[in-house]
């Protein structure tokens, strides 16, 4: 945890009851939730020599009506804080050893998500997106490289901390809210056993079951159903609320809004959203492009690698520790893997690729208009 | 939210497997409460049943005088203080044994020559209260009761005087004079109140031998016994209560009875009881069912432990997402350990009770079904104890079943492939294979030890492990043939099979419970045979009634009067030999056929050699008068005067004659003079008919001169044929005068010529019997030479008596493996020509009666005279036998093999029921996918119509082979006998393993269609999230 992160207040200092919501707005831009918003995320060295980019402007996505739990202001009594946990991966490799063989699941991803940043980790089937969730909650360990989640070395880390680590620091959703409760508990009960691997004198920190379950809509009545009792979007966010019972400051949800339609999905993100205003570092893994473009940053994970990074996932290549470089899809359409092609770094910055076999110039005349030179935007 | 809310909202969220665990582990607890409880009521019943069946008369406490005149120099008071003052010292023997009843008696006579009686002159405490007087009950000196036989024949009534004088040893002319007061009947001579006294025979002969016995005469004090003289006995007798030796004090009861004699005062009080000897006994079948009931029990209990650790195994891989939560949740290891056990640990706890109060309740409700009456099934340490290391194995069972899913990691969990620890099953199959060998190895040398009775559970594992590898073998070959030709059913079964791990497992239990079931039922039908077949061979007729009869002519018109029929006079002896004993048994053949009961032989046809033909006896009522032409008979010459003449010593014609019971005596019929005379005398007492055993002469007493005579014997008055005409009919008897020569010839008349100097009647007998007595051998042939076909021995004398061997049998009834049978007449004809019978005193009196027998036949014997000493019949033999040790533990066999099918046919349910939501979703799936409903279904059929019928014909295999190997070994009838040994062969197509075997399948059958019927519910929809 880094010390310069604001003090933690607790999530409630006099809980209110269920009533006390009211009409009142559940997001409001209280005083410590919009404090959030001038914290900046840690972003990838390269990129913080650059100046700060615009967001690419995109189809603005259809706005389901929302909820009355969604359209009231957040309660003006909310100030429990929470502490972000930041998460730096060095070289990170995963290596799966089956029977017979090995298979590299990450090869070496170099991610730094800062404390309170909220992230989508994009990319196709199998490209490592879930082992790399897996590892920053600690389930797995890292075959090499660095791992670090709230100043935690879980490279490093024994069974002991990294159960530990579960239990005070990281929230996980699986996919699938079902996966994430107990049947035959309650919504408020599936809290409070989420609640159960916080040591003793831990708890009283932990923010009140009702007062979560009303910051993800399910407050009164639906509180004390169980999880079949709820709606797929009720349950995914009752799953959410288990995913932040312990009070970690960082949530990682896997394909949280997959099996939900588009207005549950918005319900989902606004949670997502009001966790992550609450100070919580959000990783969510998602298919969804819509669903990356909601949160702060995008990391697209491609062949084990972080591919490419920016708001909506592909607006930048990022540069490996090691120099390597993931080529977008439509430049692999034309150079085939096994191509040779020539690395130059041109005078005014950018950097200039050549398939062998071309003449400089003529090369550069012939593919230059149809790739222009590849470099750093300037 | 408390850690007991999501215990217990989990059972009732899991109730049904809630519900197994809960089942299951008071199975386990019930299985291990059974052994102590089953145990000791078993060992409680045998206690009793030995304690009830064996005679009062043995149980009970006697303390005699052993020398009369100890017993003469103290009153019968004083002794009995004495006796309570060291029984004070016993208190397990004072309370066992009941109130003292003490005894005086001695030997005295009464009447003068022929007429003399012979009797026990007694006095017993209370007796009139045990007697059906008619009178007065003698309260004062010189009165006494004699019994109402005893007053019938010999013409005695209340009011008279009888004088008696000491009899036995003792002969002195002191008399005393007793007036009768009444006479009696014994309410029950059998009642244990009359201990081992001999009260009540009568008929034969006295102790010197001239008198006749009568029942006891009774006094009513004890002085008039101590007055009349004679050697005194004085007894004090305790019946004993068998109801007041336990389990928990029959041990002290023992060691006390070994110590009292020293705790009596000296004086020459002796202790005698076979107590002692009846507890051996006892204690040699409780040592058996010691020995059996745990090793019964204990493969019961493990395979509750067995399908337990499964069935949590299953639900700990089916709560595997649950535990992959808590851990994910950071729970530590011992809370999610606690989170994942608490609700089977809860229910294995709440088992407890549960299954002490159904184990008990069990034994409770055995016991009154089967065991003893007045069995009691206590709640003892020992059961407590047991049930709680049932308990204890229960939750090592379920945490490590639980522990392999604990230690998973949270990946894992959540992806549910269970490990494979093949090395370790690997392991376990081959430790159970060499234990199987080496408890196999045991058994060949003692069948009896724990380990050799624990092969046939050995056996019935290894038999399941190879049933489990035979199954997947099997359905890795369906697989690739279903594949090849492409039918789907097939491959859908197959697939199910090889890729299943509990289908192994289920193969296993399930082998394991019907090799259990069938080597229980088999044992069951066999042991039953074979205790039939004990049943038949100790009892020898449906009822037999052993009686006091004074001979076997007595015993033979006994039974003649009361059931002519269907009954049969058998007289039993026993005869040293070569080390051993051989029993004899003396038959009626005439009714051998219909009253015996001998299985495997030609009754009839033994009966036709054993009396081969019928020889009519010669029967004398008070006169025996012979036609005779003597000639060649020496007289002297009237006229003759020479005074050196030779003297001639007149002879005379005798006959010998017996009466029923008695030696035979010489009755002179008259002087013989040349010419033809009837001669003839009276025979005193044979007013009921006596037998002529032979005719001849005798010399004058004293002489020594030769006598001569040729004698015809044309007729002997009222005797139509008296086997003058049958050669050998009539022959020589040597034995009265060998120096003598004899010729006897057969024709119209009998024709004498007689040379003797030998000073004893010449006499030619009668032979009423076959030279050789025709005889059924069972063992090895009583001679040198074993291949005999005659030999002699003796039999109801103590001379040797020929036979003849008419046939070799296994067995004969009644008398076991080493014996002869014979027939009664033949042999009582034979033996009596030398001697009485009513001397025999190592004869016993038996009466068989066939089911046919009037009910009433114990009342109609003592109305003809005879006291009937102990009545058995086949319906109580059978009970008996059913109440040993060897069929109790097959009892309790045959219920653990019972539950035990019943545990596999759960386990079967179970691994479908707690893999259902899976496999639902698998067949919706493929339903989704468009194979058709009844493809899925025939593809379940074929799958479980693997899964049970391959063990199932496995485990069907093993039990009869395990039964096939082990109980040609096993004495299943009781462990004392060695002839109680099971036969394989006996093992038939009708009993409890048909019906077993038939309710297996029914059973298994039934489950199948359960499991049917619970995928019938695999649609499509169920694959919509949220739905259950």
């Amino acid at each position: 945890m880094s010390s310069e992160a604001p003090e933690f207040k607790g999530w409630l200092t006099s809980p209110p009851e269920p009533e006390a919501f009211g009409d009142a707005p559940v997001f409001a831009e209280d005083p410590v939730f919009t404090a959030r918003a001038t914290a900046e995320p840690r972003r990838p060295q390269l990129l913080e020599s650059l100046p700060e980019l615009e967001p690419v402007p995109g189809p603005a996505p259809a706005q389901p009506a929302l909820p009355d739990w969604a359209r009231r202001p957040e309660p003006p009594l909310v100030d429990r804080r929470v502490e972000g946990a930041p998460v730096t991966c060095r070289g990170l490799v995963y290596i799966y050893r089956l029977e017979g063989y090995d298979v590299v699941a990450l090869s070496g991803v170099d991610l730094d998500i800062a404390a309170g940043e909220s992230v989508a980790l994009v990319g196709p089937s199998g490209s490592g997106k879930s082992t790399l969730l897996s590892l920053l909650a600690g389930l797995i360990s890292p075959s090499a490289g660095r791992l670090e989640v709230g100043g935690c070395d879980l490279a490093k880390a024994g069974e002991a901390e990294l159960q530990r680590l579960r239990s005070r620091d990281v929230g996980v959703i699986l996919q699938g809210a079902a996966r994430n409760l107990l049947p035959y508990l309650s919504a408020e009960q599936n809290v409070h056993f989420a609640q159960g691997g916080v040591p003793r004198g831990e708890r009283s920190r932990l923010p009140q079951a009702r007062e979560l379950l009303s910051l993800v809509g399910l407050s009164g009545r639906k509180a004390r159903l169980r999880p079949t009792e709820l709606t797929p979007g009720e349950r995914q966010r009752l799953a959410l609320a288990v995913g932040v019972a312990n009070g970690a400051g960082l949530l990682l949800a896997d394909e949280p809004t997959s099996q939900l339609d588009a207005r549950s999905r918005d319900e989902m993100l606004r949670a997502l959203d009001a966790v992550n205003r609450a100070g919580t570092t959000v990783v969510v893994v998602t298919h969804d492009a819509e669903v990356g473009a909601r949160m702060g940053r995008t990391v697209t994970i491609r062949d084990g690698r972080v591919g490419a990074e920016g708001l909506r996932g592909e607006d930048f290549a990022v540069i490996g520790r090691d120099g390597s470089l993931h080529l977008p899809p439509e430049v692999l359409d034309v150079y085939a893997p096994g191509t040779l092609v020539r690395v130059e770094l041109q005078p005014d910055g950018t950097v200039r690729l050549s398939p062998s076999g071309t003449t400089e110039s003529a090369g550069a005349a012939k593919q230059g208009g149809r790739f222009g030179s590849v470099g750093t935007d300037s | 939210m408390t850690a007991w809310t999501v215990t217990l909202r989990g059972i009732r969220y899991r109730w049904g497997r809630s519900l197994a665990v809960l089942l299951l582990a008071t199975i386990a607890v019930t299985a291990a409460v059974l052994a102590p409880a089953y145990s000791r009521a078993a060992s409680e019943s045998i206690l009793l049943d030995g304690l009830r069946t064996a005679p009062a008369a043995s149980t009970g406490l006697s303390i005699a005088a052993a020398s009369p005149a100890s017993a003469a120099s103290a009153p019968t008071a004083n002794t009995k203080l004495e006796i309570s003052n060291a029984l004070m010292k016993h208190p397990v023997l004072r309370d066992a044994f009941g109130a003292a009843v003490s005894s005086v008696e001695t030997e005295v006579l009464t009447g003068e020559g022929a007429d003399a009686l012979s009797a026990r002159l007694a006095y017993r405490d209370s007796a009139c209260e045990h007697l059906a007087v008619t009178g007065t009950c003698p309260k004062a000196e010189s009165q006494v009761l004699v019994s109402d036989r005893t007053a019938k024949e010999h013409n005695l009534a209340a009011g008279q005087q009888i004088v008696v004088r000491p009899g036995g040893s003792a002969r002195t002319a002191k008399t005393r004079t007793l007036t009768i007061t009444g006479t009696y009947t014994a309410k029950d001579p059998a009642e244990s109140y009359w201990g081992r006294t001999a009260y009540f025979s009568a008929g034969y002969a006295g102790p010197d031998g001239a008198s006749t016995r009568i029942d006891a005469v009774f006094a009513g004090v004890e002085e008039d016994v101590r007055a009349a003289g004679g050697d005194l006995r004085l007894r004090v007798e305790q019946p004993l209560d068998p109801a007041k030796l336990t389990l928990a004090n029959v041990g002290q009861a023992r060691a006390s009875l070994k110590q009292l004699a020293k705790d009596l005062p000296p004086g020459g009080l002796q202790v005698s009881s076979a107590l002692t000897g009846v507890l051996d006994d006892i204690v040699v079948e409780q040592d058996a069912i010691g020995r059996s009931v745990p090793v019964i029990a204990i493969p019961l209990v493990l395979l509750s432990l067995f399908v337990l650790f499964l069935l949590v195994a299953s639900v700990s891989e089916e709560r595997s997402p649950e535990l992959a939560l808590a851990k994910l949740r950071g729970y530590p290891l011992a809370s999610a350990g606690r989170f994942g056990l608490a609700e089977t640990m809860l229910l294995i706890v709440l088992a407890a009770p549960l299954g002490l109060l159904t184990g008990v309740t069990g034994v409770r409700v055995a016991a009154g079904a089967l065991l003893a009456d007045g069995t009691q099934v206590e709640l003892t340490g020992a059961v407590l104890l047991t049930a709680g290391a049932a308990v204890l194995g229960a939750l090592l069972a379920a945490a490590g079943a639980g522990w392999r899913s604990l230690g998973r990691p949270v990946l894992a969990l959540l992806r549910r492939v269970p490990d494979r620890a093949q090395w370790r099953a690997t392991a376990l199959e081959v430790a159970a294979a060499v234990l199987a060998a080496a408890a196999l190895f045991q058994a060949f040398g003692d069948r009896s030890s724990p380990l050799a009775l624990l092969a046939a559970p050995l056996l019935a594992l290894v038999a399941g492990m190879l049933a489990a590898r035979a199954l997947a073998g099997y359905a890795r070959g369906s697989l690739r043939r279903a594949a090849r030709k492409g039918r789907l059913a097939g491959l859908l079964s197959a697939a199910q099979l090889a890729r299943r791990p509990a289908g192994h497992r289920i193969a296993i239990v399930l082998t394991v419970a019907v090799a259990l079931l069938t080597f229980a039922a088999s044992a069951w039908d066999i042991a039953a045979v074979a205790r039939e077949d004990r049943a038949r061979g100790t009892m020898g007729a449906n009822r037999v009634y052993t009686v006091d009869a004074a001979h076997p002519d007595a015993l033979a018109a006994i039974v003649a009067q009361a059931d002519p029929q269907h009954s049969m006079a058998v007289v039993r002896g026993r005869t040293h030999y070569a080390g051993g004993f051989v029993e004899l048994l003396g038959v009626d053949s005439g009714k051998l056929a219909a009253v015996a009961d001998w299985e495997g032989q030609d009754k009839a046809a033994l009966a036709a050699k054993l009396h081969p033909e019928k020889i009519p006896q010669l029967l004398l009522t008070e006169r025996v008068d012979v036609d005779v032409t003597a000639a060649g008979i020496r007289e002297k010459d009237p006229k003759d005067k020479d005074r050196n003449a030779p003297v001639i010593s007149p002879i005379r014609l005798v006959a010998l004659v017996s009466s029923p019971g008695e030696p035979p005596r010489t009755i002179t019929l008259g002087q013989l003079a040349n010419g033809t005379k009837t001669y003839g005398a009276a025979v005193p007492g044979c007013a009921s008919g006596c037998r002529l055993l032979a005719l001849g002469v005798s010399r004058t007493p004293g002489t020594t001169d030769q006598i001569t005579a040729d004698l015809t014997i044309t007729a002997i008055k009222g005797i139509d044929n008296p086997g003058f005409a049958t050669e050998g009919r009539w022959r020589k008897l040597t034995a009265r005068a060998p120096q003598a020569e004899m010729t006897v010839r057969a024709g119209q008349a009998l024709t004498l010529t007689i040379r003797s100097s030998d000073p004893g009647d010449v006499l030619a007998e009668y032979v009423p019997a076959p030279d050789a007595l025709p005889v059924v051998v069972a063992g090895a042939t009583p001679a040198a030479d074993a291949s005999a076909k005659a030999f002699s021995l003796p039999a109801l004398t103590e001379q040797p008596q020929p036979f003849t061997i008419a046939g070799k049998a296994d067995g004969l009834p009644r008398a076991g493996a080493r014996g002869l049978l014979f027939d009664l007449e033949y042999a009582a004809r034979s033996a009596e020509r030398t001697g009485s019978l009513a001397d025999a005193d190592q004869l016993r009196y038996e009466v068989w009666a066939s089911e046919k027998a009037p009910e009433d036949l114990d009342k109609r014997l003592t109305a003809a005279g005879a006291r009937v000493l102990e009545a058995e019949s086949f319906d109580t033999t059978m009970a008996r036998l059913d109440r040993l040790a060897p069929a109790l533990a097959l009892r309790l066999y045959m219920l653990a093999g019972a539950a035990a099918v019943l545990l596999a046919a759960g386990a079967v349910l179970l691994s479908a029921y707690v893999g259902a939501t899976a496999r639902l979703n698998e067949l919706a799936a493929l339903r989704l996918a468009g194979v058709p409903g009844k493809v899925l279904r025939r593809g379940v059929v074929r799958e479980y119509r693997s899964l049970l019928g391959v063990p199932l014909l496995i485990g069907v295999l093993a039990g009869l082979g395990g039964a096939a190997v082990m109980l040609p070994g096993l004495q299943l009838v009781s462990v004392k006998d060695p002839a109680g040994l099971g036969r394989f062969s006996d093992l038939a197509v009708t009993g409890w393993l048909p019906v077993s075997v038939a309710a297996i399948i029914i059973g298994l059958a039934a489950a199948v269609l359960l499991v049917l019927r619970m995928l019938g519910k695999a649609t499509p929809e169920r694959l919509r999230e949220g739905v259950r």
